[in-house]
């Protein structure tokens, strides 16, 4: 089973030479590093990374050891691994504390007890054994359906400084409620100033983890509507992202899902909770034919709108299917592309020929500028087929904004929310690598500005609750805020 | 029938389509049964042969379409619930059928599919809720709602109509009538978390904390059921073609589905059939194993339990039941060694835990019955079956203040966990009778009278003592 659930793919910047580099988690055999050797999309591949064993799931980027330079958490199916940075010789596997060696799927970094350090958290999927035989409604021999394997608890570990981890699932209180989780994403979702974690849970209603302070959380995704779809059903959460869909300035969740079942936008109200808008959005109907997972709310047009692409690919094959076809043949899809507008998303497949005409079992995806023009690419990896890079060749007038927001350390605060004020309203966007499935993208925070429109004020709300303004940009470059620094620079 | 005779079989079942697809009407759908399990086939080629005899029937074509609809063959069997419906226009099932094959896939066919079937039996509610579930879907809210409300008129004990008629409330900020709505839901299926859940969300917003709370309580303990799946009333037609499921897998799921609703006897010769075709199964021989000890066939569930041992030394679940049915038939000793060797195997296994302490409890041993409670209760703090045996053990003991307290929290987790009311009663009952002892009469006829309110027939004799003036 876990061969037609990965990989994911790692966008992150490892030689800080300000561009981003590639990182894909293969199912079998050594990981595959490339190095972004632009100007242009050029990669070349400069190491492999050799497994632990595992097969390959998940990846996070995260400064985990505080030494300023991003490292990795890989996750598998079996054991898991920290990747740390040592800069010239590479990534190098950190001393085992004893990781899981379960199956586990997403991790997100992230500081959720303001210590300085950033905290892992990871998803565990099911308590799968291969021995474990399922079988469709004829009777074939076939992939398990989730619900024929019971979950597992998630895993909290808290970084005690210098990259050494401990796991604090129980007494955190998250090791409590076990479910099929897949995606995570860390946010500040009840606006307390404290970081919460968002779970997709396949099958089950998904958890939203709220932080209580000192260490405790309590599971709230029932009582504040993020549980189950807007119809009451638990659906098969994959991947996650979060971004203003619906234009107030506060982050929203983008959950994708199994087909038949809607991709399904949970839009914040802020001291309420949250409610379903997919069907208000248009995402009703786009999307139940095919079934979501890597997902990036980013505004790929810059027109200001957040728009939406989701790497699909089945799990099952579709009804009447002989098993003895090509694995590829049943379960390829093509991605979905939503283009946003005011309150709305359309298909924009049509504008995108190659990618919507590219039919894989996608996974992993990860969106970021690879070649410094400004507006987001994106990365899909595909069960049984190679990754692909598609370069963001939109038409477009608009201009933009690249805001990474960093820790004094130089580390990303992954967790920060960015608000950019403009003469066309408001706009707000996550500097978090930690979002779709298995995946990890560009940490900064994106913003297009429509053509015309000028930049007013930038505020950061960091990872720890504090709010801090900063002067306004000019457009068109890449911005550093850190945190109580009060300036910015390019 | 060996492979050449089936081959054979089907090559004649092959020349008779062509021939009577020459006579007019549309060919019977090919469907390629290569790799399907035995019984699969063998039920596709019966319905097959049933339609080839007889290609002018609605009814066999209908039936045709909902075997392959029960394996999942959705193009073939819509093809054949369309001839059916033609064959047919008076007959609502099959354009029913056809709209639920059809409902995420292509709703607005669904939709006209579920029309159809409402013009030839209007009072139909499973195709009402067709239509009411595809036109919200396709985000055409008024519609819904009407069809909502005439579903609600049409059939009183529906949940989703309530259900889908609070969210409609919801969203407009209705939020009284919400409530109200979601009320309704959890009365007529206390199991449902949708409801708990929205019930939650409503009271929280009509700044009820508390009940916020206990509703996301119940919310969570209902998550945790199997059956959280699905929001859809039961849909009887959707039931029958489940039922005709061939495979081992879904013949083993109808199995669980009879046992579930208390038809032992149907479960067992289910069971009995399907071990037939796969002895080695230890889940199998455990779930024969449970049939047999409802039925009272003690000494076959015995020898099932100690089948499924053998071929699965570790399940502890079979080890608990096996123990369970020993000690109920006084081998108290060979019980006590299983229940060991589960907990051995898996000391976290719950029912082994509550199953060895109740036979320490009814052997005297109060205090290995209490450890072993207590080793659940640090597993499970809020399980209900654990905290009220805690209460019982201890009220035996005569340590009345502790077991009214522990029975208390028994209480509130099994109303949380959305307890049958025998199961609460039974509680009640037992508080009752510690306040009793307690000399708390006021107390005891409270809860005595919550008991009897819950179903319970009280012995006259224990009423008799809290009667005034004793």
């Amino acid at each position: 089973m876990p061969e037609i659930m990965g990989s994911g793919v790692a966008l992150f910047d490892r030689d800080a030479d300000g561009d981003l580099d590639l990182y894909l988690v293969q199912g079998e055999g050594a990981d595959r590093f490339f190095e972004n050797r632009g100007p242009g999309i050029r990669f070349v591949e400069t190491a492999r990374v050799p497994g632990t064993g595992a097969y390959g799931m998940g990846v996070a980027a995260g400064d985990a050891d505080g030494d300023g330079d991003l490292d990795l958490f890989r996750t598998g199916f079996g054991p898991d691994a920290l990747l740390l940075n040592t800069g010239e010789s590479g990534l190098v596997a950190a001393e085992d504390p004893g990781w899981d060696d379960s199956w586990s799927a997403s991790a997100a970094f992230c500081d959720y007890d303001a210590d300085g350090h950033l905290d892992l958290f990871v998803t565990r999927y099911m308590d799968y054994d291969p021995d474990f035989s399922c079988f469709a409604a004829t009777g074939e021999q076939d992939y398990c359906n989730p619900t024929d394997v019971p979950g597992l608890p998630d895993l909290l570990y808290r970084n005690t400084g210098g990259g050494k981890f401990v796991e604090v699932g129980r007494e955190s209180g998250i090791a409590a409620l076990p479910a099929r989780s897949l995606g995570v994403v860390c946010h500040d979702f009840t606006g307390d100033g404290r970081p919460d974690f968002y779970v997709a849970n396949d099958t089950e209603a998904n958890h939203l983890w709220v932080n209580q302070g000192g260490g405790a959380f309590t599971e709230e995704a029932l009582l504040l509507g993020a549980a189950l779809s807007g119809f009451g059903r638990p659906e098969a959460g994959m991947g996650i992202d979060i971004g203003d869909l619906s234009g107030d300035g506060v982050l929203d969740i983008l959950l994708t899902h199994f087909a038949d079942e809607t991709n399904t936008a949970y839009i914040a109200e802020p001291g309420i909770g949250f409610v379903d808008g997919s069907i208000d959005l248009g995402l009703g109907t786009l999307g139940l034919a095919t079934t979501g997972f890597g997902v990036a709310l980013s505004d790929f047009d810059l027109d200001g709108f957040p728009d939406a692409v989701i790497a699909n690919g089945r799990v099952a094959r579709p009804a009447g299917e002989s098993p003895r076809a090509p694995f590829f043949e049943q379960y390829a899809e093509s991605a979905l592309i939503l283009r946003g507008g005011p309150g709305r998303f359309d298909d924009a497949g049509a504008a995108s020929p190659e990618l919507s005409g590219w039919k894989a079992v996608g996974r992993g995806l990860a969106a970021g500028d690879l070649d410094g023009d400004g507006d987001p690419d994106l990365v899909i990896t595909a069960a049984e087929g190679p990754a692909r890079i598609f370069e963001n060749v939109s038409n477009h007038d608009g201009n933009w904004l690249l805001v990474a927001a960093g820790l004094p350390g130089g580390a990303p605060d992954h967790g920060a929310t960015v608000r950019l004020g403009t003469s066309a309203g408001m706009r707000v966007a996550r500097a978090n690598p930690g979002v779709s499935y298995l995946s990890s993208g560009d940490p900064g925070a994106h913003f297009g500005v429509p053509a015309g429109a000028a930049i007013e004020s930038l505020t950061v709300r960091w990872s720890d609750g504090s709010e801090e303004a900063f002067p306004a940009p000019a457009p068109n470059r890449v911005v550093v805020v850190v945190r109580g620094a009060g300036t910015i620079h390019d | 029938m060996t492979e050449a005779r089936a081959l054979r079989a089907g090559s004649l079942v092959a020349l008779l389509a062509v021939l009577a697809g020459a006579c007019g009407g549309p060919e019977i759908p090919e469907v390629g049964t290569d790799g399907m399990e035995p019984a699969v086939r063998e039920a596709i080629r019966g319905a097959r042969d049933a339609l080839a005899a007889d290609r002018g029937s609605a009814a066999a074509w209908g039936r045709f379409g909902m075997v392959l609809h029960a394996h999942r063959l959705g193009a073939p069997a819509g093809a054949s619930y369309a001839e059916a419906a033609r064959l047919d226009e008076d007959d609502h099932r099959w354009p029913h059928l056809h709209g639920r094959l059809l409902e995420t896939a292509e709703p607005a066919r669904a939709l006209g599919l579920a029309d159809e079937a409402l013009r030839r039996n209007p009072r139909f509610a499973p195709a009402l809720a067709l239509r009411a579930r595809v036109l919200e879907g396709m985000g055409d809210d008024d519609a819904a709602e009407a069809a909502w409300e005439a579903l609600q008129d049409l059939a009183p004990e529906s949940v989703e109509a309530p259900l889908a008629l609070g969210r409609r409330r919801l969203q407009r900020g209705d939020l009284a009538g919400a409530r109200t709505a979601f009320e309704r839901v959890v009365e007529r299926l206390p199991s449902s978390a949708a409801g708990w859940s929205f019930l939650a969300q409503v009271s929280r917003r009509l700044g009820d904390p508390e009940a916020a709370a206990q509703a996301t309580a119940r919310a969570r303990a209902a998550a945790r059921s199997p059956s959280l799946g699905s929001t859809a009333d039961p849909d009887p037609l959707l039931i029958a073609v489940e039922d005709l499921r061939a495979d081992s897998r879904g013949r083993e799921a109808r199995a669980r589905r009879a046992a579930a609703s208390g038809d032992h006897d149907s479960a067992e010769a289910i069971y009995r059939r399907l071990l037939g075709e796969r002895p080695e199964s230890a889940d199998l021989h455990y779930n024969h194993g449970n049939s047999l000890a409802r039925l009272g066939r003690t000494a076959e569930a015995e020898a099932a339990y100690r089948t499924a041992l053998e071929r699965d030394p570790d399940s502890s679940a079979a080890m608990a039941n096996l123990a369970n049915l020993l000690a109920r038939s006084g081998r108290d000793r060979e019980a006590d060694d299983l229940y060991r060797r589960s907990i051995a195997a898996d000391p976290s296994h719950l029912p082994t835990l509550l199953g060895a302490s109740s036979l320490h409890f009814q052997r005297g041993d109060f205090r290995q019955a209490e450890r072993y409670l207590r080793d659940a209760l640090e597993r499970d703090p809020g399980h209900p079956g654990a905290l009220q045996g805690l209460g019982q053990l201890l009220a035996t003991a005569g340590r009345l203040g502790e077991a009214a307290e522990t029975l208390s929290r028994a209480l509130d987790a099994a109303r949380e966990a959305g307890a049958a009311p025998g199961q609460l009663a039974g509680i009640h009952f037992l508080l009752a009778d510690v306040e009793r002892q307690r000399g708390r009469t006021t107390q005891a006829r409270t809860h005595l009278a919550q008991a009897e309110a819950l179903g319970m027939n009280v012995p006259p004799a224990f009423r008799a003592l809290l009667e005034p003036g004793r």
